[in-house]
Order: C-alpha cells, then structure tokens, then sequence
C-alpha cells in the first residue's frame, strides 16, 4: 500500500499549536526531520518542550484541541491530511507509540491478554488461539515473568515495570517499521532500564526507533543520532558521538551538564537556570536566551535560524568540563 | 544529640499483603536505621519492596513482624494517637508530585495542613509559616493563595517539599522525589535537598533506582532484592568495590555518556522473580552470572564482613562492574 | 524553524473555543434559574393564588378553563385548579428537597464510611447497601404510613429512605478511588485524622458527583412523590398536591380533563428542569476534568 523505499517517516516543517485565550499557541514550532529505516534517533529535551506533541502527530493522535500544519509523510500518506481509516490502518502496523504513562494508556478493567490479542486482531485475521500463543510470544520476549498467569492480570495488578514491559509489547505485537517510545524508560530501576533499553537498541528488527527522552545518558545509550529540541524547536542534532564529545548549542551542554557523574567530589550539581518559557509567551529572540550565559542583544533581539545543524548565534566547541 | 544516634530503627522487621493467590512478603527480615543527618539510600529492582519498607518506615502499615523504633521508643504498635509525635518528626514526599498535593486546595493550604494537624495557629501565624517554608524550597511566597494545579512537577516537587518541611521534621522519607522529572530539574530539586540538609541537619531516607543520584547524595546504601537486603555499606564503598553481583549488575546498568561502560556492561539474563514465587536458595541465582549449584539450594545469609559492609552471597566480590569515575577536586 | 514566533500565533476567536464549555454553561443556568423560579413560587406561593386554594364552591365545581373564571378550571369539590397546583408546589419541591437531602446524609454517610474502612465495617456497610438497593420501596412505603400515618413529614422520611442506596453505591465508588489518592495517604501520614481527611480531601472531591446525584435523585422523587400519592400512600386525602391531584381527576377523565392537565404540567416542567440541572452540572464537571488530566 505504500511505499517504504527511501525513509521511515519524514516530517516537513510541523506545527503543533493549542487554542489559549490570545489564539493558537504553538507548542512544535516548524520541525524537520527524516528518520530512515533501522534508524535510532533519539529525541532529548525539557519537560514541555513539545516531543511528546510531536510523537502524538506522527501518529495521528494528538489531543482533539490540538491544530497540526505541516506534512508528516510515511511513503507516500500525509498523517497530517489521511483520512481516518488509513491512518488507522497504518497506526500499530506500520507506526506504534510506547507511551510515557502505562497505568492511563492501558484499559483498567480488561486484562492484559484481551488488549493484545485485541490489537493482533484488529490488523491480522488470525483465530483467537493464535492470537493468544503470539500475546504469549511478545510478552516472553519482553521479559516478564511468569507471561501465562501474568495474561490474566490486569494493569493495575503489575508493577510499574512490568507495565512498562506490557507496553512495549503492545508496540510491538504487530511488527511495526516504527517504534515512537515516549520516555520508556523513566519509572523503571537500573537492570530493567537497561534491559529496555537493551530492547530498544537490539530487539527491534528492522523497525527504526524514535526515543523521546529527557536523559541524554539514556539517548546515547540506544541511538545513533541525537536531536535536541528546545520549547518548540529542534536546536541541535547529530550523531551521538559528535553530540557527546564537542555539543555546540548551550542548551544541549547545560544539559550535558546538569547529568550527574559518579564524581568523587560530589560537586554541586549543575543545573540549567530559570525555566523555558511558557506555551503563549512571546519570544522575540532566541527562546533560550534568558537561560543561556553566552546570550548577548542579537540573541534577545531575533531567533537564530537552524542552519548546519544547530540554532544559534554563538556556538560553543569543545567537550563540556 | 550524639552524632551517631539512630532515629529511625527497624528490626527484622516483615510486611506481608494478602493477595488473591496466597500471601506476598514484600519486605522479608529487614533491618534498617538512620542515624541523625545522614543520607541512607534505599535501592533495588521494581517491585523489590522498597517503597513498601519506605511507608512501612513511617507506620503507614503495621508491620506483619518485627519492631519499628524512633528514638529508642518501640512504636511498632502505637495507636495513630500515639503515633503523633512521630508523625510530626517524619515527613514524606512522594514520587509524583502531581497525585501528591491536593489540586483544590492552593498552596498555602497544602502547606497548612501538616501544621493544622499539630498546631492551633491563626490563619496569619499559618500563612507566615507556609510562606517561610515556600521561600526556603525557592519559591517566591506571592505562590501562596495559587491553586497548586497550576504549576510545573518541578514547582510541584518544591511545593511537596516544603509542605514536608513545614514541620520542620527531623527525617524526611524520599520516594523517589525527582524521578517524574526532567534532568535539569532533577538537578535543582537535589541541589535544594542537599543544601535543606546542610542547614537543617536532617535525615534523609532516599529510594532511588538512578544510582547516579544515590552516589551524589547518599551516605549509606541498601540494596534490596525481593524484599530482602542483599548489601548495605557505605556509600562510596558499594560504589566503588560492589560485594553482591546484583549491586554490581545494578551500577553498571546506569546509562552512561562513556563507551567503555556500556561495552563493558554486565547484562542480568532473565526477568525479575515475583515475590510469590520466591526461588529457592538464593532469590537471586535465577538471574546471577556467577551462580554455582549450591546457590540454587542454599540460601546466603547477610553476612557482615569486617568493615562493616553486609552483604548476602556465597561469592562477595567476585562480579565487578566497569565504573568510570572522574573527580572534579 | 526560521518562521518568526507572531506568525504562529493565528487569531482564534473566543466564542469557537469556549463554544461547548458555553453550552454546557446555559444549561446549567437556564435550568438553575427556573428551578430557582419554582422554589419562589413554592415559598410565596399566597401571592401566586388567585382564590384560596382550600375554599370549595359547590355551584362552582367542574368548571372548565376560562381566563376571567378559574384559570385552569375547578374539580369536583369546586376548588380552583391554579390555586391547587399553586400550593401543590410547596408539598411537592418540599417532600422532594427534604427527602434528597436526607437521601445524601444516609447515603454520603454510609458510603464514606464504607470505603474508608479497610476491615469488617466495610464488608458489613456494602452488604447494607446492596439489600437497600434490591429493597422493594413500596415495602417501605406502606409500613411506614402504617405506622406513623400519612402526612408530609412520613412522606419525606419514606422519600429519604428510598433513595439513599443509588447515592451511597456511587458515593461509595468514587470514595475507593479517591481514597487510594497519594494526597491523601500523604495527609494520613502528616497525622490527620480520618475526620479531618475526610472533610479536607473526600467531601469536597465528591461535591459534583454529589450535586448531579442529587438533581437527579430530586428528579426521581417527584415522580415517586405523585405515585405515592396517587396510590393513596402519600399526601393525606384532600392536601393539594400534585399526586392527590392526579388521583382525585381520574373520575373525571372524560368529563372534566383539565382536572389533569395542571397537576402533570406541573410535574414535567418540575422534572424535566430538575434532570437539565443534572445534565449541566454533569457536563461542566466533565468539561472540568478533561481540563485537569490535560
Ligand atoms: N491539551 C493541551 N492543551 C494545551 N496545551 C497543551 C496540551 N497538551 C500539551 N500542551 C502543552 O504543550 C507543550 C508541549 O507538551 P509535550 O507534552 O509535547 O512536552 P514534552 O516535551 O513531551 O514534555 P514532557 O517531558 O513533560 O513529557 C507543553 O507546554 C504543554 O503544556
Ligand atoms: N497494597 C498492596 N497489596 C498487595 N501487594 C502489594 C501492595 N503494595 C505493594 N505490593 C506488592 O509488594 C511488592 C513490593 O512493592 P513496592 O511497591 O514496595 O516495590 P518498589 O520496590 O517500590 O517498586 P517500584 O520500583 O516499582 O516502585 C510488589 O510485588 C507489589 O506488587
Ligand atoms: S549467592 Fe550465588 S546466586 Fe546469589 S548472588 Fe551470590 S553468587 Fe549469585
Ligand atoms: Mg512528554
Ligand atoms: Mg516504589
């Protein structure tokens, strides 16, 4: 049905914006992004910052209120203009999201084993019995223990763990060429975290990986490409290394720095000051500049533009500290 | 008070919930104090029990078996009367600070409450202390009469904190404070909880899965797997020379910036056990690298080793993880 | 990414975004305003009257409408019909007012304190409120004119009675969850007592639950009121209600059917606003919640 030659997804120039009492807000403010297939990318920034918007519009499911401009293109289908029933069709077969909160995006009062298999039916006519041995497959491989009396449960009866685990496998029951996992990883301990991420990183076949994230320590540890986003925009992207070792925008090294270290000094730590400006805020300059220490009159005056893949007027080299 | 006195003190103590399938021990014989002013982490697996030790720390359950203690007075069965002062000198904050505080009440109200529960104060005496306990988590007191659904997790998390502080406590229980929140924030919260703690003098009780945070804030740690300790030492010491494989596994799954630890990673096969049904033997060994035979028949008890460091396996030592330290002195 | 930030900033106009909050909204005060209406007429009625309602004219009686006689006719007593429906309003906003509200105490009682308890209060609390379910209220009904006779104040207990198991049972649901809220174990273990909790974070999470509940509940018993009162187990014989009303016009069905029409006007207006209330205080609190989880 469509053509999956050259990329994954791409996404042209995407606005996301919110009604709020002085009109249309926007939250995504015009992003470019091409993700090719077996991709890693990795989408790091702040609380707010729009990944979650912008994951939600690649799918189609964004809050009603929610006004999307711009093309998000799998093949040849636009998810911004599809029609409902194409978009459906492509949601969970060709792209699935990984949630950032299991307990509200799971069904609370149908047991695990009902959601999957209603999910494997839904795009494949397969009996009840086979959908039910590949729910017990998908849930193996995500590791769960005890997957067969686990089915029976309901969500609120696992862990946070294993919720998260049941989520992705809910991403994955149908094979997808795209995963969008949306902080997967934030509610679980270290072995699991890594486990997951272990998942994300090499368990996927061929499907590409978009990781929404807000930990640039977890970012490299699954992907390939780091894209940093900053209220709204992408600021600064790259291939991990290049991000870790020489990070040029000072939003991606106040973050870089803000992670702690196993540091036998135990210095303070550094955070980013201040706080990213609210939704309706207008910001003639840079939308950083009042949290950035290298921001002088053109920074406050007018928005740098994204150019050889960062957005600022001053950037830094060298590695952080 | 002396130095080392120890405030908190749970004695093989046991909490067991009533389940469909039978009954489930979520935390096993677990001893635990906290002496005046020290950090102690609390860390382990999902489902590992820390949580319930945490509130069951605080009396928010009666313990199934075992003794609970707050300076040297058996409260293990006090009545919620009795529990009073106590539940003045403990305060808590919790993991999500948007189920956390009450969204129809403002801000000084969430900040009341505590003081309305042991203290008849005016609503001015009330406010100004609200308002004194608003400016030392950083916010500004204008937050007052603000419905507290009106702010960012992070302003939320403060907001928590300073409703724990209000009363100004003697041990403040962290469940997991800062982990709904951003790197940057989670930066904030913990500079402010470092530096609540060089003023004030208080204890923390820290449950924490990121071992980054754990390193930089705590004195001592506690592993806890499948509601049972497996290793407890200093805080530098667990880090640095980790005794039980699971510590082991555990730092060196934290998410590193560095190549050479993530190539170097020890990879725990298997999935977490449920603590219904428990493995025999070591709890451990279904998942363990080094596990032997007699792992799987004989159960390793918390043993403690010469310098002070408990640890519950037959083999202490022996997995190490590759950790890359820097040192900013 | 070069787009300058007025540019996504496109005029919206304030009626389009708060068209469906506004709809919910006049509901909410067209039907609060006639409700309220009705309540005045219930307490002032002596000044709605056009003749005592009680005064009989036998010369008078079977009167059809005209607008210089009786305004809505007279019955066989030869009483007027308006006047009758008038005074109808103070019986029936009254029986249906008290019986809510006692409705609410037993059932926000009963069901508060079934889902705060964890132990055999609870188990013994939820059985009480299934049995009340499931209990016949005409049971109720005749045992308590039986005992007590007929008259406003047994009417409004039977009412009360009868209409606290629904409220308890959802009171009783929203109670559990709520319960379970971080903030309110946070309170616990600050030292609040249960009392406290209870005021400070359970009354006033379930205040909107509550007032949908209770429009509606109010609903139902007007129409329980009437029934009760058709059936002969309500008002005592000769009261001006509704329900007598009705009970008494059935003879003359064919004869005189004004008799009828002023009694059941009264009623549906009286229900029919009674349940918009409870539509709009419904769709503003689910307007309100969407807005919170957002
Ligand atoms: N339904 C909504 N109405 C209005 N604004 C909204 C709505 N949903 C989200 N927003 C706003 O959109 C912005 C971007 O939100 P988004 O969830 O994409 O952020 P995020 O980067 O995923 O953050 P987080 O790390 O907290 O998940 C935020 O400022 C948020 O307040
Ligand atoms: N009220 C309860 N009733 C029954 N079982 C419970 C209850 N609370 C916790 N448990 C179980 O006890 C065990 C320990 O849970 P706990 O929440 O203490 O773990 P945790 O270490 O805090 O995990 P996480 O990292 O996921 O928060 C789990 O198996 C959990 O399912
Ligand atoms: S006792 Fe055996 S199984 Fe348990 S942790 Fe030690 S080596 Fe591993
Ligand atoms: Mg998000
Ligand atoms: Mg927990």
């Amino acid at each position: 049905m469509i053509n999956t030659a050259t990329n994954a997804i791409e996404i042209k120039n995407l606005v996301v914006s919110f009604p709020t009492p002085a009109g249309y807000s926007a939250v995504v403010r015009g992003i470019n992004l091409t993700i090719n297939p077996g991709d890693r990318v990795a989408i790091v920034g702040e609380s707010g910052s729009g990944k979650t918007m912008m994951g939600l519009s690649m799918l189609g499911i964004q809050p009603t209120a929610a006004k999307v401009e711009g093309e998000i293109l799998i093949g040849d289908v636009n998810m911004v203009t599809a029609a409902d029933a194409v978009a459906r069709k492509l949601r969970g077969n060709y792209i699935s999201m990984v949630f950032q909160e299991p307990l509200t995006s799971l069904n609370p009062v149908r047991t695990i084993s009902s959601q999957l298999s209603e999910s494997v039916r839904r795009h494949n006519s397969i009996s009840k019995k086979e959908a039910e041995a590949r729910v017990l497959a998908v849930l193996t491989a995500v590791g769960i223990p005890a997957p067969k009396e686990r089915m029976k449960s309901y969500p609120h009866q696992l862990s946070g763990g294993l919720r998260q685990r049941v989520m992705i496998a809910l991403a994955l029951i149908n094979k997808p060429q795209l995963v969008v996992a949306d902080e997967p990883t934030t509610a679980l301990d270290a072995t699991i975290q890594a486990q997951i991420l272990d998942l994300l990183r090499s368990g996927m076949g061929d499907a590409a990986l978009m990781l929404i994230t807000h930990d640039l320590a977890v970012a490299a540890d699954v992907c390939n490409r780091i894209v940093v986003m900053y209220a709204g925009n992408i600021v600064e992207q790259g291939p991990v290394a290049e991000i870790l070792s020489n990070p040029k925008h000072p939003y991606t090294r106040g973050l870089l720095s803000a992670i702690p270290k196993f540091d036998q000094a135990r210095p303070a730590l550094n955070p980013i000051p201040g706080a990213p400006p609210t939704i309706s805020e207008v910001v003639p300059g840079c939308r950083f500049a009042s949290r950035c220490s290298y921001a002088d009159a053109q920074c406050t005056a007018s928005e740098p533009e994204f150019i050889n893949n960062i957005a600022c007027f001053h950037p830094v080299t060298g590695a952080v500290k | 008070m002396s130095p080392d006195k120890k405030l908190i003190n749970a004695v093989d103590l046991s909490v067991t919930f009533k389940v469909p399938s039978g009954s489930l021990r979520a935390v096993d014989t677990v001893s635990f104090y906290v002496n005046a002013g020290e950090t102690v982490a609390i860390v382990g697996e999902s489902g590992s029990g820390k949580t319930t030790l945490a509130l069951s720390l605080m009396r928010a359950y009666a313990p199934t078996s075992g003794n609970l203690f707050f300076e040297d007075e058996d409260i293990t069965h006090l009545s919620e009367k009795a529990l009073k002062d106590f539940r003045k000198k403990v305060q808590m904050v919790f993991q999500d600070p948007y189920s956390s505080l009450d969204p129809r009440m403002t801000v000084s109200q969430v900040i009341a409450e505590p003081l309305r529960a042991h203290f008849k104060l005016s609503a001015n005496e009330r406010d100004e202390k609200a308002g004194e306990s608003l400016k030392a988590v950083g916010l500004s007191p204008d937050f007052l009469n603000r419905r507290a659904s009106q702010f960012s997790g992070g302003q939320r998390q403060r907001i928590a904190i300073a409703r724990a502080l209000a009363l100004d406590p003697k041990v403040l229980v962290a469940d997991e404070p800062v982990s709904a929140l951003d790197v940057s924030t989670q930066a904030q919260i913990v500079n402010l909880l470092q530096s609540i703690q060089e003023e004030r003098n208080i204890s923390y009780i820290l449950v924490s899965h990121d071992l980054r945070l754990v390193y930089h804030l705590a004195t001592r740690v506690v592993v806890m797997y499948l509601g049972k300790v497996v290793e407890e030492g200093a805080c530098d010491d667990v880090v640095a020379n980790p005794q039980h494989p699971y510590t082991a596994a555990l730092l060196s799954a934290v998410p590193a910036l560095d190549e050479a630890s993530r190539r170097d990673r020890i990879v725990l096969n298997g999935a977490p056990p449920s603590p219904i049904a428990r493995p025999t033997g070591c709890s451990f060994h279904p998942r363990c690298p080094i596990a032997r035979p007699e792992c799987s028949t004989n159960t390793p008890e918390l043993q403690t080793m010469p310098n002070g460091r408990k640890v519950a396996c037959f083999y202490p030592g022996e997995l190490q993880p590759h950790i890359s330290f820097t040192s900013s002195k | 990414m070069s787009q300058d930030s007025k540019d996504l900033v496109t005029p919206i106009t304030r009626r389009k975004m708060f068209k469906s909050k506004n709809k919910s909204l006049a509901t909410l005060r067209i039907s609060a305003s006639i409700l309220a209406a009705l309540f005045i007429i219930a307490i002032f009625q002596p000044f709605f009257y056009t003749v005592d309602p009680a005064a009989s004219d036998l010369t008078l009686r079977l009167q059809s409408p005209s607008l210089d006689g009786a305004l809505l006719g007279t019955d066989a007593l030869g009483q007027d019909v308006y006047s009758r429906v008038i005074a109808g309003f103070r019986w029936s906003l009254g029986i249906g007012t008290v019986g809510t509200l006692l409705g609410c105490l037993i059932g926000i009682t009963l069901g508060v304190s079934a889902a705060w308890n964890r132990k055999r209060l609870r188990i013994v609390l939820s059985r009480v409120i299934d049995i009340g379910i499931s209990f016949p209220y005409l049971i109720i009904a005749v045992t308590i004119v039986t005992v007590v006779g007929r008259g406003f104040w047994p009417l409004a207990l039977t009412l009360g009675l009868v209409c606290w198991p629904t409220i308890a049972r959802i009171v009783y649901a929203e109670t559990l969850t709520l319960r379970e809220r971080e903030y309110v174990t946070a309170a616990r273990l600050f030292g609040i007592g249960s009392i406290r909790s209870i005021f400070t974070h359970i009354l006033p999470a379930l205040r909107p639950t509550i007032q949908v509940v209770a429009a509606f509940t109010f609903a139902e018993l007007l129409i329980a009121e009437s029934g009760l009162s058709f059936l002969g187990l309500g008002a005592p014989l000769g009261t001006p209600t509704w329900g007598n009303m009705l009970n008494e016009s059935r003879l003359y069905m064919e004869s005189a059917p004004w008799m009828m029409f002023g009694p059941v006007t009264a009623i549906i207006v009286t229900i029919f606003t009674a349940n918009l209330l409870g539509e709009g205080l419904n769709a503003r609190e689910h307007s309100r919640s969407t807005r919170v989880s957002q």
